[in-house]
């Protein structure tokens, strides 16, 4: 656990770093090649994936393989997500009851891609000075704001002061238990950003599970095809 | 030699009073066996409707599963187990069985199911299922694309026979499964609510959906007589301890219904208890007053010079050959009782539980409507003569004969 | 007439012993009768209290068809209206309005599926009795929006105790759109019965209304009568109308009625077996005094005696022994269900049964029914099994009866 600030940091440093990391792998708009592997004690798999985003609400996916998952869609909009699998022709929206579920079997869940809560907006954060702190690095406690819907108590984040790329993510529970820890490494160049390539999302009670997302290919900002956010195109045959 | 003798002849001498007293242990004992008859009946049929249901005497998962079920705890090499299985005498058929959550959708509906992955030949040997498919028909060959619905399922998803419903879960190697599937048979509106919400798959096709190759969760098993259960199960111990499974007799699948059970039976054991007190206490004021009435009898045999242990002992005699002679008779007839009524039965009220009616209360020919009421006659009879065979035995031929 | 009862009453008190053996015996058996009557009766109201004390209620309104598929839009017609008409019944203890809906309740631990009952507070309390079942924290306040109470089990599953926090996910009424709400949990409650522990949590009603954007309406009223349950169907009809349904507890949980009936059934058997083991002590004891006297009787239909009046005699014999048994077997019976009505027997306790848990050992329940209906069908029994010794006594032959001796 985290001590207490000896003294705290000017809050616009927050809302920098804050805003720097809700924007990492956003921008008006973007387009990256992702592969996740998810590890789990019964199987192993990687999925190779194309995703569109545009701000912060909408996200269009589409699965490239394996070739069972070849074709299966995703499209979120704000606070509603559908999928389509080709395999049966059908769209399916996502009920309530499959938003806490896990996104094709990974240790994100529908709601992480739903949600990817905006930290500025949502929570209050603090600059801490934990006893193993590196100069280098911003450690900031965030905890939800009072209308702020989650089952987090705490969020802890450590960034590079530089260039406020963080390097890990760490999730607790009302009685200051690490659940989930989301590690960022291998930083490289993707269309004149530099961005982590690599996540990883391990969560604490389930030993033998982890779900590693690697970015092959990020642009930003570019035009995008037009109409790629509709239903429409979740169907559409590639 | 003489006094069995006289004690016997005097049973038969004294015809109205041993008809009588003979007559009431006969009928109590009959009562008493028919009550044992129906009671045990009832409850077997009771438990053996439940378990017929669905869930079998006897059920075989990887170890755990019970406790916590889970995609991934299978059996592997189910057929030859199987094969294994069906040596054993007491086992009537077998089923095995495959298991997974699944969103069910169709059109903008959505909602969460169970799929049960059943065989098309083995499960109808085994459980009702079959018979509880009310519109429609049950699965004739493995075709890839039929599915049976839960009544319930249908009405949430508002499909109807030959409506198509798509299926969605995660598979055993991490893909997400999906598929289309057609509806050609949809189970009857009296099953349970939890039921209501089951579809079932053949189960060929289940595995292929979920990818687990030839892999199951359940193998179900019926046997001739649930009673056997427990001892089966337990004797497969070995057999079953090499491939980390275990089997496990309907008493503890279904712990919460057989807890009930035994509860109710417990509680019909006071009824028991009162029927065999009315019982004992018939049998106690026939023969005593039988006894008493003859003190005059008495009297005249002290005045002779019998000594008061012959007397005592006549007296002992004879309730002993009336009793066995009842008892000989009341047998037959119990057991003539108890099986027609383990046939035709008797009605009662019909209450439906379950998607099943009850409406006659069955009884059932066992060992124990035999002996218990033998022993309970025979002895309350004896019993309850000795004390005024004593004072009998005791009494002095004056006060005797003047007794009336 | 009355020479007859004096004749009778002499007589059977002559042979004081047998009179008071065979009374005894057959007390005995009407006293179990009494008992087990009590008994059942004690039963069938802790089950249905059980029953209807857990949420059930005493009956339910719902819009038609909303029980089979649980439809958010199913809501209530009028539903202002009927509250209020319901409160106005002089004959309801209390209406209690609810929302029910199925959701999604997450925790960073884990999420699990649960039947949501959005509930006024204080109505509730009065009807159910949730307030008793709190094991830890609070029952809700009216005012704790954002406060929901879960069963022990649930609160295991999601790993949360008192004050964590939980979010509830369900699909809003209409569109089916998300529908997002974080909850403290308030409090933990332990019915011992499984479904409840494990599959129900409880939120404000307002609450509830607003997550699914249901504006004022509601899906269900409980309600609890302060009196017994009116028999006919005026009532429930009544409340029937305009699409909605009203049905009595009976019907929601057929399983406790019908069990119930069961055991209710089980006292006639018992009820047949019993007369049947009596009438044979009744006839032993009417043919052995019977017996006694046949020089008596021989003497008597010498004299002329009309055999009507020999009939009578004996009948009048059965009625006194009927009456000294309906005696004995009163005050047996009586001593018998007070006492266990002091202490309960406790047979089943813990045990869950068709979905509700008894909870409370079975108090025998004394009626003044038992008192006067059984010892009637007594009665009316000893006198027509004394028939046929008193038919046998009527056509007596004299000179054989007297010929009788030893």
């Amino acid at each position: 656990m985290w001590h207490l600030p000896a003294e705290a940091e000017e809050p616009e440093d927050i809302q920098v770093v804050l805003d720097a990391v809700d924007r990492l792998y956003r921008s008006t708009t973007s387009y990256a090649e992702i592969e996740m592997a998810v590890v789990t004690p019964h199987w192993e798999r990687v999925l190779t994936m194309q995703a569109w985003t545009e701000g912060m609400d909408k996200t269009f996916i589409h699965i490239t393989s394996p070739k069972k998952d070849q074709g299966i869609t995703t499209l979120r909009i704000k606070n509603e997500m559908w999928n389509y699998f080709p395999n049966i022709s059908k769209v399916m929206k996502v009920p309530p009851s499959m938003m806490m579920g896990s996104w094709m079997g990974s240790d994100f869940t529908n709601d992480d891609l739903v949600k990817e809560t905006a930290l500025l907006d949502d929570y209050e954060g603090r600059m801490v000075s934990p006893p193993e702190a590196k100069p280098e690095f911003y450690y900031i406690e965030l905890t939800p704001k009072k209308e702020t819907v989650t089952v987090w108590a705490k969020i802890e984040i450590i960034a590079h002061r530089a260039s406020y790329i963080p390097i890990q993510q760490v999730y607790y529970d009302e009685k200051g238990k690490a659940m989930r820890v989301l590690d960022f490494r291998d930083i490289q160049d993707f269309d004149g950003r530099k961005i982590p390539a690599i996540m990883e999302m391990t969560p604490t009670g389930k030993p033998g599970n982890r779900t590693v997302v690697k970015y092959l290919k990020a642009e930003f900002d570019r035009t995008l095809p037009p109409d790629i956010f509709s239903l429409r195109n979740l169907q559409k045959s590639r | 030699m003489l006094i069995p003798k006289m004690a016997f002849r005097n049973v038969f001498r004294q015809r109205r009073r041993s008809l009588l007293t003979g007559l009431t242990l006969t009928l109590g004992f009959v009562f008493f066996s028919v009550s044992l008859g129906l009671f045990d009946g009832t409850y077997g049929r009771i438990i053996d409707i439940f378990t017929k249901d669905h869930t079998g005497h006897i059920q075989i998962h990887r170890a755990g599963y019970l406790d916590r079920p889970s995609l991934y705890k299978t059996i592997s090499e189910g057929e030859d187990l199987e094969r294994k299985l069906s040596t054993i005498p007491e086992v009537e058929a077998l089923a095995p069985r495959v298991y997974s959550p699944v969103l069910a959708f169709s059109g903008t509906k959505t909602t969460g199911a169970q799929m049960i992955g059943v065989d098309p030949d083995q499960e109808p040997k085994t459980s009702r299922l079959a018979t509880k498919v009310s519109q429609g028909r049950f699965f004739s060959q493995d075709s890839d694309d039929e599915i049976i619905m839960g009544s319930g399922l249908a009405e949430v998803l508002q499909l109807r026979l030959g409506d198509e419903v798509s299926l969605i879960t995660q598979a055993a190697d991490g893909s997400i499964a999906n598929d289309n599937f057609r509806i050609i048979g949809i189970t009857d509106r009296t099953s349970s609510t939890l039921e209501r919400m089951k579809c079932y798959l053949p189960i060929t096709t289940a595995q292929a959906f979920l990818v687990l190759g030839g892999r199951i969760h359940e193998i179900a098993i019926l046997l001739h007589r649930q009673k056997d259960a427990q001892r089966i199960a337990a004797g497969m111990v070995d057999v079953l301890r090499d491939s980390s499974l275990e089997a496990a007799p309907w008493q503890i699948v279904e712990k919460p219904f057989y807890d009930a059970m035994q509860a109710d039976y417990k509680g019909s054991y006071i009824t028991l208890v009162i029927i065999m007190l009315i019982v004992a206490i018939g049998v106690l004021n026939t023969v005593l007053m039988a006894i008493l009435e003859r003190t005059r009898e008495f009297g005249v045999l002290r005045a002779l010079g019998t000594r008061p242990g012959t007397v005592f002992f006549l007296i002992l005699y004879e309730v002993v050959f009336l009793s066995a002679i009842s008892i000989a008779i009341a047998i037959p007839v119990s057991l003539s009782a108890n099986s027609y009524l383990s046939v035709h039965g008797i009605p009662t009220p019909a209450i439906e539980w379950g998607g099943m009616v009850f409406d006659v209360a069955i009884a059932e020919v066992t060992f124990k409507s035999i002996w218990l009421p033998t022993a309970v006659t025979f002895f309350t009879a004896v019993f309850v003569s000795i004390f005024p065979a004593i004072r009998a035995a005791r009494v002095t031929p004056v006060t005797a004969m003047r007794f009336h | 007439m009355f020479l007859l009862w004096k004749l009778a009453w002499r007589n059977s008190l002559r042979n004081k012993r047998r009179t008071v053996l065979a009374g005894l015996a057959i007390g005995i058996g009407l006293a179990s009768l009494i008992f087990v009557d009590a008994l059942i009766l004690g039963m069938s109201q802790s089950m249905s209290r059980t029953a209807t004390a857990t949420l059930l209620g005493e009956g339910q309104i719902h819009c038609a068809g909303f029980r089979d598929t649980l439809e958010v839009e199913k809501t209530i017609v009028q539903s202002d209206a009927l509250l209020r008409a319901l409160d106005a019944e002089g004959v309801i203890e209390v209406a209690a309005p609810r929302i029910v809906s199925f959701a999604m309740v997450s925790s960073p631990a884990n999420a699990s599926s649960v039947l949501l009952y959005g509930i006024a507070p204080e109505r509730e309390a009065r009807l159910s009795r949730m307030d008793e079942a709190m094991v830890l924290g609070d029952y809700l306040a009216t005012s704790d929006e954002d406060r929901i109470m879960i069963g022990h089990k649930l609160a295991e599953i999601l790993e949360v105790g008192v004050g964590d926090r939980v979010v509830a996910t369900l699909a809003q009424a209409g569109t089916g759109d998300l529908s997002q709400g974080m909850f403290r949990v308030g409090g933990i409650f332990r019915f011992n019965i499984r479904e409840m522990d494990g599959e129900l949590a409880f939120v404000t009603l307002t609450r509830a209304q607003k997550m699914l954007a249901l504006g004022g309406r509601i899906h269900e009223i409980a309600f609890q009568f302060n009196q017994e349950m009116p028999a006919d169907s005026t009532f429930w009809n009544q409340y029937s109308q305009d699409g909605n349904e009203a049905l009595r507890w009976q019907e929601i949980l057929p399983e406790i009625a019908f069990a119930i009936e069961y055991a209710e059934f089980g006292i006639l058997i018992l009820g047949v077996i019993l007369f049947g083991i009596v009438s044979l002590g009744i006839m032993n004891t009417l043919f052995m005094s019977l017996y006694e006297r046949m020089f008596e009787f021989g003497v008597l239909r010498a004299v002329g005696t009309r055999p009507l009046r020999m009939v009578l005699m004996i009948l009048c014999e059965a009625a006194v022994l009927s009456l000294v048994s309906i005696l004995i077997g009163s005050v047996l019976g009586f001593g018998l269900c007070s006492f266990f009505a002091g202490h309960g027997i406790d047979l089943y306790s813990g045990l869950e049964y068709g979905g509700i848990t008894l909870t409370e050992p079975i108090f025998p329940v004394l009626k003044v029914y038992q008192y006067y209906r059984y010892p009637f069908y007594l009665f009316v029994f000893t006198v027509l099994v004394g028939l046929y010794p008193a038919v046998y006594a009527a056509r007596i032959r004299p000179a054989k009866a007297m010929q009788r001796s030893l």
